[in-house]
């Protein structure tokens, strides 16, 4: 069952309500059944996303007409996840998040059905065992969070006839495995590998594609019974014991497909233990997540190869997380520089920013699982715009801006004098190095009024067609502002060819549209970061000659751009 | 010393003399070597309907012989990890056994849930317990079962619309003695099961007898009490609510509910603030329970929890119609100063708001823990993952409802230990040291003199001169009840229990008595300590009976096992202890 959906969607109709002077408090919407019908009863909860003192969620039920309000709010970002038994959001490959003053509607679709049959190698049914149930990508292709965030999908139980029915499934691609093992707890881990539908092991797994309201029926499964390795081995380092309820925690995940396979935790030794494993490549590694969170500390993940017979005499070692400290500066207006007119005035605790790993360091998990984007937690400013970014792997890190309104945008990004360095460094042009444990201090992120908005589309030449993979870039035309990254920005155009860019510094910029090759539109990686790239970008946008000045608060709509 | 542990410690002793070279100097650091001899067997026979049942799994589930202690990983001599989970199947005859099973406690589980045991039982497929000593062979271990009933049926709701995702409620129907039919939750796995998405609910596994079908009235943290409960057939009366009898094996279909509209709930929203200043008090928690009142027809529950912002306001969700009262407390794992006399609301037919809640500043506990007779670092250490709880009962209740006030807190690096906001009234210490036995609390001192339960805590006073006395446990008592068996009732289990005299807030060491009356209790602190055979019994509605049966007082030197002997009287009638 799916009872809660974290509604991450893109296609949702969000408009921004422009505010009074008071800062806004509520968040209302709707919420719609896949046949127009209102989602009567249905329950909302909504979480602040990226603080980390004083989060909290609220809820509320969606009234006979499909509505709800959520009122009281501070400043800040929120999530909602939507119950409603049986249904699920129709997208959920993007997040989103919502400011107080937006109105929203969110969609839901009947989620999708599994059923079948569990019998034993000896024909007999199998009941009451769980039977579970893999996201592996979304309807597009794209790894989600649901089975990382979370890590398990959901179980669902044989009954006395050896029948099982998901229900409520997101749209997906799914795998079904079942450990033959009753669903009470107390039995204790599986020591029998997993059999996967029809009946095989993983690697030969069938995968299923559910769509909004499929019921797929038969996918019977004849559980094998096949051995299952033991893996086990210590823990060392950094504990932290003023939490006696707070272990840390091991999670093994499957080496090419980053799923998870199973977890565990240590005993009073520090010894652990997991059973059922198949023969393969796993990759494990251990975190302790402290209520402080400055007292979080992970292992580097470990290669793990099973093949035949137990693995035993592994080692994980808890290093301290680092972190990034700073702080949010939104510039006055200077003399002679406008204001824009509008009448939403953002708060800073609406800011979110994310560390984003340049993938320096192929030890980590920020490298293990890099094609999810979504396993990287925002981070919000408090009031006075101050900020942590906690739990860092050591590695290289951008740090990412995602702004409320229209009206700002990312001036500077420095970090302070330190050593030999006796001046102020650009932190947005080379990424900051952090070592294990490292507490970094004295981020400044720079706002400023006065941002300009840009959005059009892409034409191609008469009788040419776009390629399915473009992107339009904007560089900086002015020469001074040639190393300045903040001012470099990409994106890939949608299906009909639009584009748009928020929170622009003003000023002359070229633009240039080309296709990009597979890798780099998978890669959330901007072509600016490397110095070759962007001197080549630049090239190409001077020899494109396609320039554009941009005002202050300038909002620039329809433009077209020729390709 | 019985013949067969002397054989124990026979094999044990060639074992350890003969260690594998090789091993010994590879085993990593996680492992203990698995010197048991693999030389035990459990066979039995599993019938259904009185027929030999051929194809059944049989497992046999290893469980530690002291329930808490923690269990070591094990390397068997071919350089695997001791497995404690076994299978067998049974043949064509319905027989089965499995040798090779190491010396320990075996639970063994025959067939599924959708099986019950033949004879009038209230457990589902009772699971059957077997100690083995070193070379034991258990024989008719046999499982005599018939398939349970089955109870199904849809849900919908007034408009006809399938309620997904729903619990559903089966209940015994019994006769009171005076003639009267009741309703009574069964215990156990299968008293509830939950709607798919057709509103399809399928109950297996049941006993057969007689039985009603109920849904929605429940309580529910996450605004679940959409419903009122309706029994079936569609009614709200449990009086009115039809028997349905089930027979082994039998499926009863068409056990549909229609429920009725969804019931509206309700919001409460107010403010906390500083009982004599009038200051917002921020992030404190407030949690608002349903009173029931006497003589009300009412009796569906209610609850609502929040969280107080910066502002010190607070809003509350999902309440039903009724009289509420509200007590604050901080945070899981985080200390707050103040604590509040209960405050009550009533939600009518609309939203609540305004209500305010005053915090008083509450009292401090603190104090220091130590080890007695030690000053190792490593033993301290271990004290930090202690839990420090106090319990403050009011002394005089302003209405019965008032609940005592809760507060926990840890140890820090220093042994030092400090409880905030505490309520006044009589307050008593417990500690939970989280699964690791090697601690026992054996005294609390106050002011150097030993507390005996309980001590009293004005309005906002500090007391600072709290001792908590741990020691290590090094003793052990090992013993044998007598007789050994006598005529059970079905689902009874023996637990021996054992607290250390004059420690009235320490926790009781227990564990279970074998299937041959043996038991075994370790890690006990050096003392005096009264010893405790009960008898406990599961009844049908799922609750526990606990009958004493003997008690004893025996002396416990460090470091030392003492063996013991219970005698009890086998047809002493059981009192009800508590």
């Amino acid at each position: 069952m799916k009872a809660f959906i974290t509604v991450f969607s893109l296609l949702l109709l969000g408009g921004i309500a422009l505010a009074q002077a008071k800062p806004e408090t509520t968040i209302s919407g709707k919420v719609l059944l896949d046949d127009g019908q209102p989602a009567v009863g249905a329950h909302l909860e909504i979480y602040s996303v990226g603080l980390t003192k004083n989060g909290k969620s609220e809820s509320v039920e969606c009234d006979e007409t499909g509505s709800f309000k959520l009122t009281g709010l501070t400043p800040g970002s929120y999530s909602i996840e939507v119950a409603a038994p049986g249904y699920v959001t129709d997208d959920f490959a993007t997040k989103r998040v919502y400011r107080p003053g937006e109105t929203v509607t969110i969609h839901l679709v009947k989620g999708g059905v599994v059923t079948g049959k569990i019998t034993d190698s000896a024909g007999e049914v199998l009941v009451n065992v769980k039977v579970k149930l893999q996201r592996l990508r979304d309807l597009n292709g794209n790894r989600t969070r649901n089975g990382q965030g979370s890590f398990w999908d959901d179980d669902f139980q044989t009954d006395d006839r050896g029948i099982y029915r998901a229900f409520g499934l997101l749209p997906g691609v799914y795998v079904v495995g079942v450990d033959g093992e009753p669903a009470e707890r107390w039995f204790g881990p599986a020591h029998e590998a997993p059999t996967y539908y029809p009946s095989t092991t993983r690697d030969a797994a069938m995968e299923l594609t559910v769509r909004p309201g499929d019921e797929l029926t038969n996918i019977d499964i004849r559980f094998r019974g096949d051995a299952g390795r033991a893996i086990s081995g210590t823990i060392s380092g950094t504990f932290e014991s003023s939490q006696p309820f707070n272990r840390p925690g091991l999670i093994l995940l499957h080496a090419a497909t980053k799923e998870p396979v199973a977890s565990s935790s240590p005993n009073q030794t520090n010894a652990f233990v997991f059973f059922g494993i198949p023969d393969g490549e796993y990759e494990l590694f251990a975190r302790q997540i402290g209520r402080r969170e400055e007292n979080s500390a992970g292992s580097p993940p470990l290669r793990v190869s099973v093949k035949g017979a137990d693995v035993t005499g592994l080692s994980l070692r808890l290093m301290p997380y680092a972190s990034i400290s700073g702080r949010v500066i939104v510039e006055a207006a200077k003399p002679g520089e406008a204001k824009c007119d509008s009448k939403a005035s953002p708060s800073v605790e609406e800011i979110l920013l994310r560390h984003k790993s340049e993938l320096r360091n192929p030890r980590t998990l920020n490298a293990l699982l890099s094609d999810i984007d979504e396993a990287i937690r925002p981070t919000a400013p408090d009031q006075k715009g101050d900020f942590t970014l906690h739990q860092l792997e050591p590695d290289s890190y951008r740090i990412e801006t995602d702004l409320p309104g229209e009206t700002w945008f990312v001036r500077s990004m420095t970090l302070p004098a330190s050593g030999a360095v006796k001046t102020k460094t650009d932190a947005a042009r080379s990424p900051i190095t952090l070592k294990a444990g490292e507490k970094l201090t004295g981020l400044e992120i720079t706002l400023a009024e006065g941002a300009a908005s840009l959005s059009g589309r892409v034409t191609p030449k008469p009788g040419g067609n776009l390629p399915s993979r473009l992107r339009v870039y904007l560089v900086p035309a002015e020469t001074t502002a040639a190393d300045d990254l903040l001012r470099y920005r990409e994106v890939q155009i949608e299906k009909n060819g639009s584009f748009e860019f928020k929170h622009l510094a003003p000023g002359k910029y070229l633009m240039l549209a080309r296709s990009s090759s597979d890798t780099e539109s998978n890669s959330q990686r901007p072509a600016a970061f490397d110095s070759t790239e962007r001197t080549k970008l630049r090239k190409e946008a001077e020899a494109a000659n396609q320039q554009l000045e941009l005002l202050p608060c300038q909002r620039v709509k329809d433009h077209v751009l020729k390709f | 010393m019985r013949p067969v542990s002397r054989l124990l410690s026979l094999v044990f002793l060639v074992l350890l003399a003969c260690p594998i070279p090789a091993l010994a100097q590879t085993r990593p650091p996680e492992l203990t070597r698995d010197t048991r001899p693999r030389n035990c067997s459990i066979s039995g026979r599993v019938t259904i309907n009185g027929q030999p049942a051929a194809n059944v799994q049989v497992q046999f589930l290893e469980f530690p012989t002291e329930s808490n202690a923690p269990q070591p990983i094990r390397q068997t001599a071919d350089g695997s990890i001791s497995r404690n989970k076994h299978k067998a199947r049974t043949d064509s005859e319905g027989r089965y056994q499995i040798s090779n099973l190491p010396p320990g406690r075996f639970v063994v589980t025959a067939a599924s849930q959708a099986f019950v045991m033949a004879t009038a039982n209230p457990q589902n497929n009772e699971s059957k317990m077997v100690t083995l000593d070193a070379g034991e062979s258990r024989d008719n271990v046999d499982f005599a079962l018939v398939r349970g009933g089955v109870i199904t049926g849809q849900i919908t709701d007034a408009e006809g619309r399938p309620v997904i995702a729903h619990h559903v409620r089966l209940s015994h129907v019994i006769v009171g003695p005076d003639g009267q039919t009741y309703l009574q939750n069964r215990g156990g796995l299968f008293n509830s099961q939950i709607t798919d998405d057709r509103g399809v609910y399928r109950i297996y596994g049941i006993p057969a007898g007689n039985y009603a079908i109920s849904a929605g009235g429940e309580s529910g943290y996450f605004g679940g009490n959409k419903y009122s409960q309706t029994f079936y057939p569609d009614t709200p009366d449990e009086k009115q609510a039809k028997t349905i009898p089930v027979k082994s094996g039998e499926e009863v279909t068409g056990i549909n509910l229609r429920l009725g509209a969804k019931r509206k709930t309700y919001e409460a929203a107010g403010r906390i603030i500083e009982s004599d200043s009038g200051k917002p008090v921020p992030n404190i928690r407030v949690s608002c329970q349903k009173i029931y009142e006497e003589g009300s027809e009412d009796h569906e529950g209610g609850y609502g929890e929040g969280q107080a912002d910066q502002q010190g306001n607070f809003r509350l969700t999902g309440l039903n119609r009724g009289k509420y009262s509200c007590r604050v407390r901080a945070g899981w794992m985080e200390a707050t100063d103040f604590y509040a006399e209960p405050t009550t609301f009533q939600v009518q037919d609309e939203d609540v708001s305004g209500i305010e809640i005053k915090a008083l500043r509450g009292g401090t506990i603190s104090g220091v823990s130590i080890i007695e007779g030690s000053n190792d670092v490593a033993t301290k250490a271990k004290l930090s993952r202690i839990m420090i709880y106090a319990n403050a009962e009011p002394e005089e209740r302003q209405d019965r409802t008032q609940p005592s006030s809760h507060h926990q807190t840890t140890i820090k690096p220093d042994g030092t230990f400090l409880l905030t906001g505490v309520a006044p009234g009589k307050v008593t210490l417990h500690v939970n040291s989280l699964g690791d036995r090697s601690m026992s609390l054996i005294r609390i001192e106050q002011g150097g003199a030993p507390i005996e339960e309980s001590f009293k805590l004005a309005k906002g006073e500090k007391i600072t001169d709290v001792r908590l006395i741990f020691a290590a446990g090094t003793g052990a008592i090992r013993g044998q009840v007598q007789p050994t068996s006598r005529p059970q009732t079905v689902g009874e289990t023996y637990r021996i229990q054992a607290r250390l005299q004059g420690n009235k807030t320490g926790v009781w060491f227990n564990n279970l008595v074998d299937e041959k009356g043996r038991f075994e209790l370790s890690s006990l602190p050096a003392g005096e300590y009264e010893l405790q055979l009960n008898g406990v019994v599961q009844l049908p509605d799922g609750s526990r009976r606990m009958m004493l049966l003997a008690k004893q007082k025996i002396s416990v030197p460090a470091g030392s096992t003492v063996t013991v002997t219970i005698p009890y009287d086998p047809n002493r009638p059981f009192q009800e202890e508590r």
